[in-house]
């Protein structure tokens, strides 16, 4: 039996996907995106590294994902150390609580930017940038190339924003809310250990994440993302347990003599 | 929508060249790894002289089933593992084969009794749970599989367009054990069985790879009410069945596709359990540089002897370990290595050759939640199903292992 792939090496894949990304919102958001790089990734590999010596393990590296997502959706402006709390509850109960990247239900950087907004009032998450949407592009191709990143899920988002879209206001979204909304869509609506396991439950569960950042918007674009991603990654278990009944009805009832 | 957890894409590349002459091996093992649960009962001892068909052993359970020789030698060795069960047994070959005479044909009517005194009834698995079937079970339809099964597995085009008057025979005498029908399940445009026959009938099936599988086909056909069962057998066999109907005589031999590892194929009989370094023509430093593998290159288990079921075998280079390994295996480095993550991918979805979805499917598995497995349908999948998923999964379970633990435990729950 040959074996493909190893977790190590799907967390290259995506810190790779994420690095155009952060170039850009490092370069032209200054030396405050760089310390809050930096914080990001220090915060969330000292817990990575305290939880594999609690558990007697060795270091995932996982974290190195949630730090550089961190890097660009929070503002240079914010103080560090609301980034490294931050940081520091997306990694702990986001993800090591449950035994480590994989093993729980949330995309960390998700509860550390809804941490973030939550407890932090008037932070303005970024990452709208048209430039970062840009730098998205390549990422996107990779993930896509490598199968980590579902269709499904991204077509099902931009369905629900545009069918949402067009009930509240009664016209299509412009490019301009897409592009805002291009690197959250990637890097957090479409965690691979949050997302639906189910392909229909990946339509839906993109439909549901598409819908609530319509009616989110008030508190701007990648807020509205982040707790859309957070409130759609706690209803995916339902939604495939739905359908996997849905599917083991049809199955019986499909069930017939030969 | 829920539809589309149907399996599509990957398409089935089966090996179609000419068929070669017969390499005949120093020696054949029937191994205990392909009849999982199997209690034996030894007729043959070690250094016992055997003719081709002979009884080498029987189920404990079932007496009825004999396990026969693939060819005539002498038996070398017979090694019991875990639990009294089958681990090899060993047969040196005959340096000539003996001259085989007919000795008379199968009565129609006497399939049953000719099949398992034969040795051919281990063709036969039955569904759920994959096993040999009982002597006196009568199925409620029969699936024959002339579908090349994977990637690099022999075209049956390429054999039975020789061979059809004896897959005819053979399918009469595996409609003899049913009263329900029997589907010879093959690709689009192939006619293996002559048409116009009662309860044969034919299916045509996609040239997809993960179409191949038997699972597949009880799927699409009709998979088995409650308490019932149906069974599956490869068209090789059915040929066997055939051969055994018409002289009375074991046919051990099977074509196989064998690939050197350099991406060249070849397609020629050999025995069943044949050793597979007398096969190959091993490179002059083969020991470190390549393993031998039965079955399929990627699913398939690095083995010494050609397993029952198998259809292909591989020389599979080891491969060098790239700078992408070892960059990986360093940052993982130190500490005792912790259970793996499940991490869905894009190519998990089309592994399966059903419509189970296949992380929820690799996590009950993982966890052993029999309630879960159950309802996405694990009870009608046997190992080679989920072979693909232990080839793509990052937690580096085999799940073909784990499948067969919560089988056990259905199987003992009913």
């Amino acid at each position: 039996m040959i074996r493909s792939a190893s977790p190590a090496g799907v967390t290259l894949l995506q810190a790779a996907a994420l690095l155009p990304p952060v170039a850009v919102a490092v370069l032209a958001r200054g030396a405050g995106a760089a310390a809050v790089l930096a914080v990001a990734l220090l915060s969330t590999l000292i817990w990575d590294l305290v939880f594999a010596r609690a558990r007697a393990g060795s270091l995932a590296w996982h974290s190195v994902t949630t730090g550089l997502i961190l890097a660009v959706a929070v503002p240079p402006d914010v103080p560090l150390w609301q980034v490294a709390l931050a940081a520091s509850f997306g990694v702990v109960l986001g993800e090591q609580v449950f035994g480590g990247r994989g093993f729980g239900f949330l995309s960390p950087a998700v509860a550390a930017l809804a941490f973030l907004a939550f407890s932090f009032p008037g932070t303005g998450l970024a990452g709208a940038e048209p430039a970062v949407a840009a730098a998205t592009v390549p990422g996107l191709a990779l993930l896509f190339a490598a199968g980590l990143v579902f269709w499904r899920l991204l077509a099902g988002f931009a369905l629900g924003l545009c069918l949402a879209t067009l009930l509240a206001s009664g016209a299509l979204p412009g490019p301009s809310l897409g592009v805002s909304l291009a690197f959250g869509a990637v890097f957090l609506i479409a965690d691979l250990v949050a997302a639906a396991a189910t392909q229909a439950g990946r339509w839906i569960h993109g439909l549901i994440a598409g819908g609530l950042v319509v009616l989110l918007a008030g508190m701007g674009p990648v807020n509205a993302l982040v707790f859309a991603a957070l409130l759609a990654s706690l209803a995916a278990p339902l939604v495939d347990h739905l359908v996997i009944r849905a599917l083991a009805r049809r199955r019986d009832g499909r069930r017939r003599h030969v | 929508m829920i539809g589309l957890n149907a399996i599509r894409g990957r398409r089935c590349r089966p090996v179609a060249g000419p068929v070669g002459a017969l390499r005949r091996p120093g020696r054949v093992a029937l191994v205990g790894a392909d009849y999982p649960g199997l209690r034996p009962v030894f007729v043959a001892a070690e250094g016992d002289r055997v003719r081709a068909g002979q009884a080498l052993f029987t189920d404990r359970r079932h007496p009825e089933i004999a396990f026969v020789a693939p060819a005539s030698g002498t038996v070398e060795t017979v090694a019991l593992g875990a639990g009294r069960g089958l681990s090899l047994l060993l047969v040196r070959l005959d340096a000539a084969p003996e001259r085989e005479s007919p000795v008379g044909e199968v009565r129609v009517g006497d399939a049953r009794a000719a099949l398992l005194a034969g040795g051919l009834w281990p063709a036969f698995r039955r569904r759920p749970y994959g096993r040999i079937p009982a002597p006196d079970e009568v199925p409620q339809a029969i699936f024959v599989n002339a579908m090349p099964e994977r990637d690099g597995a022999p075209d049956p085009h390429a054999v039975l367009a020789e061979a059809g008057a004896g897959f005819d025979r053979g399918l009469d005498m595996v409609a003899e054990l049913t009263g329900g029908p029997v589907f010879v399940c093959q690709r689009r445009g192939a006619a293996f069985a002559t048409p116009g026959r009662e309860r044969i009938r034919t299916a045509h099936f996609a040239d997809l790879a993960a179409a191949g599988l038997s699972s597949h086909h009880i799927d699409r056909l009709g998979a088995p009410l409650g308490g019932q069962s149906v069974w599956t057998v490869g068209w090789q066999d059915v040929v066997a069945m055939g051969e055994l109907a018409r002289t009375g005589r074991y046919h051990g031999q099977r074509v196989i596709a064998f690939h050197d590892g350099r991406g060249e194929a070849a397609l020629f009989p050999t025995l069943l359990g044949a050793e597979l370094s007398d096969l190959a023509d091993l490179p002059g430093d083969a020991g470190a540089a390549f393993r031998l593998v039965s079955g399929a290159r990627i699913e398939g288990r690095e083995a010494r002897f050609l397993g029952r079921y198998d259809t292909q075998a591989a020389l599979v280079p080891v491969r060098r370990v790239s700078f992408f390994d070892r960059l990986a295996k360093h940052l993982a480095a130190g500490g005792k290595p912790r259970p793996k993550p499940i991490l869905p991918r894009a190519a998990l979805d089309t592994a399966l050759p059903v419509a189970i979805p296949p992380v929820p499917l690799m996590r009950a598995l993982a966890i052993g939640d029999l309630e879960a497995a159950e309802r996405l349908g694990a009870r009608g999948l046997v190992e080679e199903d989920v072979a693909r998923l232990t080839h793509l999964c990052t937690s580096g379970s085999d799940y073909g292992r784990l499948l067969r633990r919560v089988l056990d435990r259905m199987e003992g729950a009913a």
